[in-house]
């Protein structure tokens, strides 16, 4: 009788709705990666379509493809597509559905970006506001000056 | 394709929707996990980017990348430690007391051999060592007396899972004899000068190793014991054949590359899928001997035999049974000498091979005929695909053996020759004998260099 049910819950279909409207359908075990949906399969058994408000139809589309093709070559490959926004916003999204694998493979990435760079390099890349005054900033630099010998030009 | 975009607006003004400040908002485990990607030079540098970043790297390093190839180059060695080793000590004084679970340290440009270096870096692989610890890589090179000796208490890394020791870095029979690492899945070592018998006792240590990555130089004739729960081998003799051998018994084992090692002892090996093999006969051994070998690897779909082994493999008699491969792919041989029967008959015995590479490497000439075999090896008729033969010279056996190919090649598609002719003519000659040939496979492309 288990048996039966995990068989034909293997092969049923659940929507993921976006943030923007754009519906998904896809495969429960494909739904199951994402830790989030999970637990809101977990609280209602019946639901058929699931809200994802935090999430872009364009981004959760990326999303569901890497869950179904993942492996070391395609990792390798996904993260040299995305320019840095659309590594942020993914990486909200994997965040948000808590798929593990995802985060990693993005952090990775953004942290490939950002290696051996400049605060002013890094500070422009993710839109850090510079809230130090310049006298505080001068003040900083020198107590760091250890960290900072030989850096990339950038 | 790489799009990196570079904000190029003026820090001080407005910044629309468009433009926010995504990392900062970023949850704290998320940070913590980039910054554990970064080296650490990075993370620190960190500090500088707003007030809310100054000291987030300190609360969240959990992994230590340090590298003194990052720092202004210097041609005295010496004083580039310093700066390094003031770096690194900052480091480990700031940042908050949090169990460190990986740490890289690659000290290529600096070390020396002084009681500075010897002390900071025994220090600081120290300090990091204990349960906690998954990872650790440690690249030390020097051009003096500087030697690395991994500490007794690195069993305390119960937990650790790879290990990675490469450079100046040397242990004696008692310092690997009390080495032990339980939970130890991947090892990569690429030293100098040790003995056989050292390593022997540090792989006993490592029970439940799956990949070794071994590179060393040794005098001796010692036996190397792998564990046998290894599923990817590759080690090799970095001083030639120095009579040390080896003894693998591992059912679990995939992959294999064994390089300038003498032939040992061996047992359940049928579940490798790609093996490489350069070794040498143990005194006194008769090819039959390799044969034996090659049998126990009956499940190889991708084998390459260099040139000890088929220098070894060639020297049996002349009606010597080759072994039966009956998943092989893909081989490639490097040959002492050509001899196109030797091959025909080898080919017999891998009847679904679709990939074949030869190289000539010409050192003897050829010993006595082997017998002509009446009927076409069955991977001619039915699989092969690809065949190139390097160090072609033209000979009349290996021209032989190319328009044999060609002619019974029912199926192949890309055939290169490589030919090392020094004369301009003769390599045309030789090309010209080849394209003359009628090939059996429509697709059939002959590229000759």
């Amino acid at each position: 009788m288990a048996e039966e049910k995990s068989q034909a819950s293997s092969s049923k279909m659940l929507t993921l709705k976006a943030s923007d409207g754009v519906l998904f359908e896809v495969e429960l075990n494909i739904a199951k990666e994402m830790k989030t949906v999970q637990a809101y399969i977990d609280d209602c058994e019946d639901i058929e379509t699931i809200p994802i408000p935090n999430v872009l139809g364009k981004h959760l589309a990326i999303v569901i493809e890497y869950i179904k093709k993942t492996n070391e070559e395609y990792d390798a490959e996904f993260e040299k597509q995305w320019n840095m926004d659309d590594l942020q916003l993914l990486l909200l999204a994997a965040n948000y559905l808590n798929i593990s694998g995802l985060q990693e493979c993005l952090c990775k990435a953004i942290a490939k970006r950002i290696e051996n760079k400049s605060p002013e390099y890094v500070r422009k890349v993710f839109n850090i506001e510079n809230d130090h005054s310049p006298e505080e900033e001068a003040k900083l630099r020198k107590e760091y000056k250890w960290a900072f010998e030989g850096v990339d030009k950038d | 394709m790489v799009i990196i975009e570079t904000i190029t607006q003026d820090l001080s003004s407005k910044r629309g929707k468009l433009d926010e400040d995504r990392i900062s908002t970023l949850p704290e485990d998320v940070r913590s996990k980039i910054l554990s990607f970064l080296p650490t030079k990075t993370a620190v540098a960190t500090s500088l980017l707003s007030p809310k970043w100054r000291y987030f790297w300190q609360q969240h390093l959990s992994v230590l990348d340090f590298d003194d190839d990052s720092f202004e180059p210097n041609e005295d060695r010496f004083e580039l430690f310093k700066t390094f080793a003031v770096f690194v000590n900052s480091v480990f004084l700031l940042r908050k007391p949090c169990h460190v679970h990986k740490m890289t340290l690659s000290c290529i440009q600096s070390l020396v051999d002084d009681k500075f270096c010897f002390n900071s870096v025994n220090t600081w692989v120290r300090s990091v060592i204990g349960p906690h610890l998954n990872d650790l890589h440690l690249t030390l090179y020097s051009d003096d007396g500087y030697c690395f000796e991994p500490p007794i208490n690195l069993s305390s890394c119960i937990n650790l899972l790879s290990l990675s020791l490469e450079g100046a870095v040397y242990f004696n029979l008692q310092r690997a004899k009390g080495i032990r690492l339980p939970s130890l899945k991947k090892l990569h070592l690429d030293i100098g000068y040790v003995l056989v018998t050292s390593v022997s006792a540090l792989l006993s240590g490592c029970p439940i190793l799956e990949t070794l990555d071994l590179y060393f130089e040794t005098e001796e004739y010692g036996i190397l014991c792998v564990p046998p729960s290894l599923k990817k081998l590759k080690m090799r003799l970095g001083n030639g054949n120095s009579g040390a051998s080896f003894e693998i018994d591992a059912p679990g084992l995939k992959y294999l590359d064994i390089s300038e090692f003498t032939f040992g002892n061996v047992g359940n090996l049928q579940h490798v899928v790609e093996a490489s093999l350069n070794i040498h006969p143990p005194p006194g051994a008769f090819a039959y001997t390799l044969v034996k070998l090659l049998d126990t690897l009956s499940g190889v779909k991708h084998l390459v035999l260099c040139l000890s082994t088929t220098k070894w493999l060639l020297s049996g008699p002349t009606d010597l049974r080759f072994p039966e491969f009956q998943h092989l792919l893909h081989l490639e041989l490097i040959l002492p000498w050509f001899n196109s029967n030797c091959l025909l008959s080898l080919l017999q015995t891998c009847h679904l091979l679709q990939v074949l590479i030869i190289e000539n490497h010409k050192e003897q000439s050829p010993l006595p005929r082997w017998a002509a075999h009446p009927s076409v090896p069955s991977c001619l008729v039915s699989h092969l695909t690809f065949v190139q033969l390097k160090g072609y010279r033209g000979s009349r056996d290996e021209l032989l053996f190319a328009k044999y190919i060609l002619q019974k090649g029912l199926i192949l598609k890309t055939v290169i020759i490589v030919d090392i002719s020094a004369d301009i003519r003769k390599k045309f000659d030789n090309l010209k004998r080849l394209s003359d040939v009628p090939r059996a496979s429509g697709m059939c492309r002959l590229t000759y260099d």
